[in-house]
């Protein structure tokens, strides 16, 4: 008898545990509108959503889908080192005169002057160049991919992470 | 005699830790350069001269940075479908539309020529050029192409920029970005990493090398160096002898 209700604690147990829906999905990043438009030097960090690739003099240039650039001093090609990150949110491209890099910085086009490779200052603005990209849903993800809703409230969405959701209400359906 | 000789190599001292020590320093260390930098071939920024063109989806847009430190819009240009890569050689642009490879004449950058189209089914993929030929790739999983399963490389001949014609095509796998040197064009092919062929014939391609074992997505081609992109790091070759290809170092994602 006790190992039968036993039995039926351990099924009821696991059945409840069951019914609640964690699925693999994204959750979109946030950053208040002003941080969003804040170019910076940062601590070199490690490449995970890579980009592009762009090099110019002994820099290599490493794109942070959204996020920004990892510069590599490539002074030695036999060993580069990550030497710091550029903040720039909603980056996809960038390119380089002299010491001006160009960049998209969500909707603005920035001139970031980078004569000091470690203390990047951004030197114009041209506001709405681009259009206003997608904030609701995350891009080139398979059809149905659950995602959790965006909340415009929380700031401007910069990027997506993989994370296991709690019944999720949104998907795609591109 | 003596007595000068010794000035002379305490300087030389000094001057090499000067060279050495001064590690992030522009003025001494790495440098930034002079001129514009090198962009892999997904690229939507390009500079030629003293402009730089942006692309936008449907726009072509063209601005002034003769003043390093400000940035004058000079025009935009419609294009009737999304554009997805841009790449520039000397007085040309080339653009990769999801409707075919647009070329423009950008020698006035206030009266910018359109000069062909060279359509090939729905693409928008990535296109390089020297003077004589421009090389394309197709993949079938690109996320602008609808229903074509053509994973090919297509050479095709720009003598006469007005009237671009194919010259061949090559079937590959999952072709992604590519660069050329004076006499290779170097694919990436996806998870069959990097496949370069001896162009001498344009009509038909040599495979004579390749660099295989890495998911390879984009690359830069540079004075006998390959900078190569993949899933898994990013990737230096010096390709002096084309046929030994020696890897200087990864950084590894």
């Amino acid at each position: 008898m006790r190992q039968l209700l036993l039995a039926i604690a351990v099924f009821l147990l696991f059945f409840n545990g069951a019914s609640v829906t964690k699925v693999d999905g994204l959750k979109p990043v946030y950053v208040s509108p002003e941080e969003a438009k804040i170019i910076k030097s940062l601590a070199p960090r490690d490449i995970e959503n890579h980009g592009k690739i762009y090099i110019k003099g002994d820099y290599i240039f490493v794109g942070e889908k959204y996020q920004g650039v990892h510069i590599i001093n490539n002074s030695d090609p036999r060993s580069p080192e990550n030497i710091g990150f550029l903040q720039i949110y909603g980056n996809n491209d960038i390119a380089i005169k002299g010491q001006t890099l160009y960049a998209d910085n969500l909707t603005d086009l920035v001139l970031i002057d980078i004569s000091d490779i470690h203390h990047a200052v951004e030197i114009q603005r041209v506001e709405n160049v681009y259009e206003a990209g997608n904030q609701n849903y995350p891009e080139n993800q398979a059809y149905h991919t659950y995602f959790e809703c965006v909340d415009p409230e929380k700031g401007v969405v910069v990027g997506w992470v993989r994370e296991q959701l709690i019944d999720p209400k949104c998907f795609t359906t591109y | 005699m003596k007595a000068i000789y010794i000035p002379l190599i305490i300087l030389s001292v000094i001057f090499i830790g000067c060279t050495k020590d001064s590690g992030s320093d522009i003025g001494g260390g790495p440098n930034v350069g002079g001129e514009s930098g090198k962009a892999g071939s997904m690229a939507k920024f390009t500079i030629s001269g003293d402009n730089l063109f942006i692309i936008n989806k449907h726009q072509l847009k063209v601005f002034d940075i003769s003043d390093p430190s400000q940035l004058n819009h000079t025009s935009t240009l419609e294009v009737n479908y999304g554009i997805e890569t841009v790449f520039s050689l000397n007085n040309h642009l080339f653009i990769g539309a999801e409707d075919g490879m647009y070329i423009y004449d950008i020698a006035d950058a206030n009266n910018i020529l359109y000069l062909s189209r060279y359509e090939h089914i729905q693409s928008c993929d990535p296109v390089v050029a020297n003077d004589t030929l421009a090389f394309i790739t197709l993949n079938s999983q690109s996320s602008c192409r609808w229903q074509n399963g053509a994973n090919q490389l297509d050479v095709i001949d720009i003598s006469n920029m007005v009237y671009p014609q194919l010259i061949s095509s090559l079937n590959m796998q999952n072709p992604k970005g590519l660069g050329i040197d004076s006499t290779h064009v170097f694919v990436c092919d996806g998870s069959n990493g990097v496949k370069i062929f001896d162009f001498s014939n344009p009509s038909y391609l040599q495979e004579i090398s390749g660099i295989s074992g890495i998911d390879a997505y984009d690359v830069i081609i540079n004075n006998k160096r390959l900078y190569l992109i993949g899933e898994t790091g990013l990737f230096q070759y010096n390709f002096e002898n084309i046929h030994q290809i020696e890897l200087l170092s990864n950084i590894l994602f």
